[in-house]
């Protein structure tokens, strides 16, 4: 590095005017960002040559195969760069790719004193599972070339983007032909084109790897009646709400679980007739009684009488289900009042594109413009606009007391994420960790949303695709930010989730349905020594973290709700009593425009005048807005983190997930300070906390087992960077000292009179 | 006096107001509401007002604040209205110093205290303490009855081979006479920050004294002999100003200096660009497209930005190369002293103190003549002059603060007082344009320092996770100047929006938590008290754990004392075992407020267990 530094410092001289002969290389700071920029700026200084850290090694280095893995193809002497700034620093090493995954093994995977401190046991930092890549790109002479299917040509260059947002250089220009031909065409089909499900890594692993582990923590799958019965009792939706076996054999509906709950008053006549289509389906209570319900619509019909009949059928059911002792329901057509899948599609691949950087000269091209980018994803207003919606029917529930009916086509996509947001802020259990990861099971995974085709494992179509699941972790990372101490787990657990869906070891992303599921488990296996297989579930953590890693997946300052002893029932339903009691302006008298119309957050622009009136805009205009009432009423009470959660959703306070989005780019990363600070002081203290009360405990002799569980990675926090636990220190990377000036440039050059306040002064002199 | 005054929400859709009565007094406007609630709004707070065409319910009128408040109410009759419009028009414009509050304003200190209060900052210890005066640096008496610059204090140090010629012949080469003068020195590097104001060089005009003067600046530094020249405004408004025979220095007339031009927008951009803000973030339910395609086109953080962005060059200047950096924008009053005092924050970890940021206003803003009167239209000035250059440096610390935590002993609450008091005209630390001027109208005599008054609520200042034991790793801050690492500083601009606030910050939190666990302690100290009165009266068991659990506490009173303040669930652990004798595994840690409000001492203890914190 230093001999690179000391180079291109010649070159510059050389070409810079000699008025600064004799300039110390330390003097040079200034100089060099000058440099880096008139590099950028491509003054043809070429030094795009290597510059080789590490000499090719020679010794095998082993890859670390997990059970049933095998290794397809390899090649040997791949360049892969380490820092994405252009300046070509970076290791030789062997590319491999498996079944499981693409791996880059240089020597530092064999020596252990380079360890990350945040360590994944499956997903090593240079590995890429196959389901976890995103596009490949080649470069061949300068120019990227997306890469898909048959290849003729083969590149000197491979770029992998990565569905966690990681972005691989990999230089082949040192590699033998033929096994760049067989590398890149192995990553190339074994990553991106059509598969089998059966040929899922998923299924060699449980076949290599019995898994017999009890694999039943606390999280409850829902793949029993009588979880979907515990359910029903926790949430005191059993006087009028059953569980039913009408599924079993799949009977009514493959897409349907097994055993799921409908309103007492269904018959099981009625859940057959049109193959579960047109049933309330519960998904939750609410303390009140109201209850979340979710329906799979009836596709539009041409045949007049076939929707003659399915009306009649649907008015069957509402009657049923609106009399007494039902609450009043109300019904709300997602489809039509939320954004659709394609958007929620379009939308994240433009968002991610932000964050997918080649190297540092993007990074700051972005920069410049970064909140008007920003906005023209729309990610961050899809989001808003879910959280709003959950707000909405939060509102129904709570305030009025009525049921309500989501209804989508196959309500297992937009269904998910508002039933699922709804009971993370209403319900306290679902932001424990166990809670939450019960609740996906339950509305997700046995709800039957289609993982592979939305994350399009299998690469069968690409329309498809949407990141359903991701958007519903984005809403939550906006709660669990704005109300820290109501979460159990923290960002950190929500990032690895994210991670986890493309981790094809576990089977719980892995399935479209509870019934594929079930028929590929005991399908006819390929090497049967045991019956059906058996996968883990993602929710067992200590699959792929250490104890102290997955320390930083729990919240140091949630508090467990408390358990209300005899002695204090009394008080704290009371509690829970004025939590709910909000103010009665108007319970009964809700305008009967219907409660969910189209969106028509209209910003009021042309307004601009030079009065300061505009700042007042006039409410009368404004279409009444319950929700925002309903909103500010809880808003204007003390908290309780056991309670009702309300995202606040105005603007400034939709923010990018950081963590999952900023984790690999260097130029963000704030040595010794963001919010890692303040939780490293925050755990120290909570250390110091334990051991006294440990020592008192001993003092009482009442030894109460706990175990004091030390953070050694946050112990040493005075070096801990914002990235954390994601980057690497050593990444530090070259930045310009004054990036401003390339933002002038974008702006519109007024006149000089407009720009300088001097040259008004100059003027009035000469009048 | 009018009744029957309705107060709106201006974030609210729900179209609720509240109703009560305005009274004007001679300083304040007051409104009571019918639940008894006050809210007091100063005059000098008041930026505009403005009625509004008159609606059926009665007729509006707005008033926008200083300190970003923005109040509606609504009058029933319309000449009241036009009347209370009036008023507060006379009212809010001041047309002379002795009008303004701080002229009226009696704390109840007596002589002495006034005086004390004024010497509390002394910027010749603060100068002691960077170092200086020294070998190669020393006071001068030149401007001594401001004769050489107007704007600049008495006391100003300069390199020791700058002689008065220099001195005299170098300001008169410069705007308004400003010439280079110390800013900061910084000890272990030798190096220094100076400021001065453009130089009047025109297209070709040199002056040897200036170049004398910049040379022994640069030989003041033995450890580097190359100097930086900044030049904080945009390379065009320089070449602009050449017209007009200002401009920038050649680098070819100076030996062994760089010029660096570091493209901070003037006072008209800023001004401008917080006025795009403020419409943006004044909008109701504001969607997140409409917020940051807004706060893009105001270009608000890009400025905010480009300040952290020149002090950071110039940190680095000095930190890596050791280099001294000459700071100049037009004047140097504006820009300058934004990136000199930043620069000066970033390096010494003494600004991050409360005492240490006074002194660093006082000496960098206050004594080289930021103008404050005008920037902040304390009277009745050219609209033109205001500015929001102060608001910005607090903006830039703000978000410094959000970069690093821990590196703050100061929290937000400190920077918003400030900022309040900068436009109140209370005190009389932030009056008038210059120290001349201050000292011709005697403010000292007549008027009271805030900073007194900010020292007596310290408590409410502090930043809970300040740790100043990480300093030597902290003593350089490197902040990350990414657009991402820029917030909208809500606090700031909504600070009155109470619906907009979050429900409850960590922060809150833990400043709760510190401040519950010194009634426990007080409450433990009782009841030992109560026991030891009672020795011998209670039985065996409950009189010894008392007395066997008091060992912890001292612990907590040794560790320095803003860490002791976060240690609360210790000694509260200690009043629950000693009374309940037994731990219950109930953890009822947000409701502690509640109850320690309504319970008695020895219940309230009863009542909450430990928050038994898993990590």
């Amino acid at each position: 590095m230093k001999m690179f530094i000391n180079s291109t410092c010649k070159n510059f001289l050389a070409c810079v005017d000699s008025v600064q002969i004799g300039l110390t290389p330390k003097a040079h700071f200034l100089s060099w960002e000058i440099f880096v920029q008139m590099c950028k700026k491509g003054w043809g200084l070429d030094f795009a040559k290597e510059i080789h850290i590490k000499e090719p090694i020679d010794e095998e280095v082993n890859p670390r195969l997990l059970p049933g893995e095998l290794l397809l193809c390899e090649a040997s002497t791949v360049y892969k760069y380490i820092q994405e700034d252009g300046s070509n620093c970076g290791t030789y090493g062997k590319l491999i790719c498996t079944n499981f995954k693409i791996s880059f093994l240089d020597e530092h995977s064999a020596s252990d004193d380079n360890e990350p401190q945040f360590k994944n046991k499956i997903i090593g930092e240079n590995d890429i599972t196959l389901q976890c890549v995103d596009q490949i790109y080649g470069v061949y002479d300068e120019k990227k070339k997306l890469l898909t299917g048959q290849l003729r040509k083969y590149p000197e260059k491979l770029i992998i983007y990565c569905k966690d947002l990681r972005v691989f250089h990999f230089c082949l220009r040192y590699t033998k032909e033929e096994e760049v031909k067989r590398i890149v065409s192995g990553i190339v089909h074994h990553s991106q084109t059509p598969k089998l499900l059966k040929r899922l890594f998923l299924f060699s692993y449980a076949s290599a790897a019995p898994n017999n582990t009890d694999g039943r923590n606390q999280t409850v799958m829902f793949d029993t009646l009588e979880d979907w019965c515990d359910e029903l009792e926790r949430t005191k939706g059993n006087v009028k709400y059953k569980a039913v076996v009408t599924n079993e054999g799949y009977r009514v509906s493959e897409k349907l679980p097994l055993y799921f709950v409908v309103p007492m008053c269904v018959s099981e006549d009625s859940i057959l007739k049109f193959q579960g289509r047109g049933i309330p389906i519960w998904c939750w209570s609410c303390r009140n009684g109201a209850a979340l319900l979710k329906m799979s619509a009836f596709p539009k019909e041409q045949d007049d009488a076939a929707s003659q009949m399915q009306k009649a059928f649907l008015d069957g059911i509402y009657r049923t289900i609106s009399n007494p002792p039902y609450e009043l329901l109300k019904t709300e057509d997602l489809s039509s009042s939320l954004p659709c899948l394609q958007e929620i599609q379009t939308a994240y691949t433009r968002f991610k594109q932000l964050f997918l950087i080649d190297n540092s000269t993007d990074f700051w091209a972005t920069d410049v413009k970064w909140f008007s980018l920003l906005e023209s994803t729309n990610w961050l207003e899809i989001i808003r606009r879910f959280l709003k919606k959950a707000i909405e029917v939060a509102e129904c529930l709570e305030r009025q007391h009525s049921n309500v009916l989501l209804i989508e086509e196959s309500a297992t996509d937009l269904c998910c994420v508002i039933s699922s947001l709804v009971q993370v802020m209403m319900d306290s259990y679902s932001r424990t960790k166990s809670g939450f990861q019960s609740l996906i099971q339950k509305e997700w995974v046995t709800g039957g949303h289609s993982f592979l085709d939305r994350c399009n494992h299998l690469h069968k179509n690409d329309k498809e695709e949407a990141p359903v699941f991701l958007l519903l972790l984005n809403c939550v990372w906006q709660l669990v930010q704005q109300y820290p101490p109501a979460f159990e787990f923290t960002e950190t657990y929500l990032t690895v989730l994210s991670d986890s869906i493309y981790v094809p070891i576990f089977s719980t992303f892995f399935f479209n349905s509870q019934h594929q599921k079930d028929t590929n488990m005991t399908g006819e296996s390929l090497k049967t020594q045991s019956g059906p297989f058996k996968f883990l579930t993602v929710w067992d953590w200590s699959v792929q973290f250490e104890p102290e890693a997955q320390a930083l997946l729990s919240n140091p300052l949630y508090a467990e709700k408390p358990k209300p002893d005899k002695r204090q029932r009394k008080t704290t339903q009371f509690k829970h009593q004025r939590q709910l009691s909000l103010p009665l302006t108007q319970t009964k008298s809700p305008p009967k425009r219907g409660f969910f119309r189209e969106e028509t957050d209209h910003l009021i622009k042309n307004i601009l005048g030079k009065r300061i009136g505009k700042f007042i805009i006039n409410s009368s205009d404004e279409p009444h807005n319950s929700f925002r009432e309903f909103y500010d009423s809880w808003h204007s009470k003390p908290v309780d983190y056991h309670g009702l959660l309300l995202p606040s959703i105005d603007g400034p306070e939709i923010k990018v997930w950081a963590q999952r989005y900023l984790r690999w780019i260097p130029e963000v990363q704030l040595p010794r300070g963001g919010t890692i600070a303040t939780a490293a002081k925050i755990l120290n203290l909570m250390e110091e906390v334990q051991s006294l009360q440990v020592k008192m405990d001993e003092e009482h002799s009442q030894a109460i087992s706990q175990d004091v569980q030390a953070l050694p990675m946050l112990r040493s926090s005075a070096r801990l960077s914002s990235l954390f636990p994601f980057a690497l220190l050593q990444r530090q990377s070259i930045k310009p000292a004054l990036p401003t000036s390339t933002w002038k440039d974008l702006e519109d050059e007024d006149d000089l009179v407009k720009r300088d306040d001097e040259f008004v002064d100059l003027s009035g002199h000469t009048s | 006096q009018v009744e029957q005054v309705k107060l709106l929400d201006r974030f609210s859709t729900s179209n609720k107001s509240l109703t009560g009565t305005l009274y004007l007094t001679a300083t304040h406007l007051l409104f009571i509401d019918s639940s008894q609630r006050e809210t007091w709004i100063l005059h000098h707070h008041i930026a505009a007002v403005e009625k509004l065409p008159l609606t059926t319910s009665g007729c509006p009128l707005v008033i926008q604040c200083k300190n970003f408040r923005i109040v509606h109410f609504v009058v029933p009759r319309e000449r009241d209205c036009h009347d209370i419009y009036n008023s507060l028009l006379q009212l809010s414009r001041t047309a002379q110093y002795d009008e303004l509050y701080a002229f009226s304003y009696n704390p109840k200190q007596n002589a002495s205290e006034q005086v004390k209060g004024w010497q509390l900052i002394d910027l010749a210890e603060e100068y002691k303490r960077m170092g200086v005066p020294n070998a190669n640096w020393q006071l001068s008496d030149a401007n001594r009855d401001y004769k050489i610059c107007e704007t600049y204090p008495k006391e100003l140090y300069v390199p020791r081979t700058a002689s008065k010629p220099i001195i005299v012949g170098s300001s008169k080469f410069r705007s308004k006479g400003r010439f280079p003068v110390l800013s900061y020195y910084h000890k272990d590097k030798e190096a220094a920050i100076c400021r001065c104001s453009q130089p009047l060089a025109g297209f070709s005009a040199r002056c040897l004294e200036d170049e004398h003067m910049l040379q022994a600046i640069s030989k003041a530094n033995p450890s580097n002999r190359f100097m930086y020249v900044m030049d904080t405004r945009p390379k065009l408004n320089a070449m602009a100003n050449r017209a007009a025979g200002k401009g920038y220095e050649n680098e070819d007339n100076y030996s062994n200096i760089r010029f660096q031009f570091v493209g901070i927008e003037n006072i008209h951009v800023m001004r401008s660009s917080l006025q795009k803000l403020l419409e943006v973030s004044g909008t109701k339910g504001l969607s997140v497209n409409d917020f940051l395609s807004g706060l893009e086109s105001s270009g608000w953080l890009r400025h905010i930005k480009a300040v952290l962005d020149a002090a950071v060059f110039l940190v680095k200047a000095i930190a890596v190369e050791s280099a001294s950096v000459l700071v100049h924008c037009s004047d140097g009053w504006d820009r300058t002293s934004q990136v000199c005092s930043l620069g000066a924050l970033l390096l010494d970890s003494y600004y991050r103190t409360i005492k240490g940021f006074m002194v660093l206003i006082e000496k960098d803003w206050i004594a080289f003549g930021h103008k404050f009167s005008d920037r902040c239209c304390q009277l009745d000035g050219d609209p033109k002059e205001i500015s929001p250059v102060f608001t910005q440096f607090l903006e830039s610390v703000w978000n410094l603060t959000e970069q690093f935590p821990r590196a703050f002993e100061y929290n937000e609450a400190f920077l918003l007082q400030i900022h309040e008091h900068v436009h109140s005209c209370q005190f009389g630390n932030f009056l008038g344009n210059c120290q001349k001027e201050r000292e011709e109208l005697k403010f000292r005599e007549k008027t009271y320092s805030l900073w007194p008054f900010l020292l007596d609520e310290q408590k409410k200042y502090q930043n809970p996770l300040y740790d100043p034991d990480v300093s030597p790793e902290l003593t350089l801050l490197e902040p990350n100047t990414v657009s991402f690492n820029f917030k909208f500083w809500r606090n700031m601009y909504h600070q009155f929006d109470r619906s907009l606030h979050p429900r409850q910050s960590v922060l809150d939190l833990i400043m709760n938590m510190s401040e519950q666990n010194k009634q426990l302690e007080k409450d433990i100290k009782e009841l030992e008290a109560k026991i030891k009165r009672r020795n011998g009266q209670l039985d065996g068991v409950l009189l010894k754990e008392p007395l066997q659990s008091a060992p912890p506490a001292p612990v907590s009173l040794k560790s320095p004392p803003c860490f002791r303040k976060e240690q609360p669930l210790m000694p509260g652990t200690d009043a629950v075992r000693t009374i309940e004798g037994s731990s219950s595994a109930d953890n009822r840690y947000s409701e502690f407020m509640e109850e320690l409000a309504k319970a008695e001492p020895a219940v309230v203890s009863l009542e909450y267990g430990v928050a038994r914190m898993t990590c």
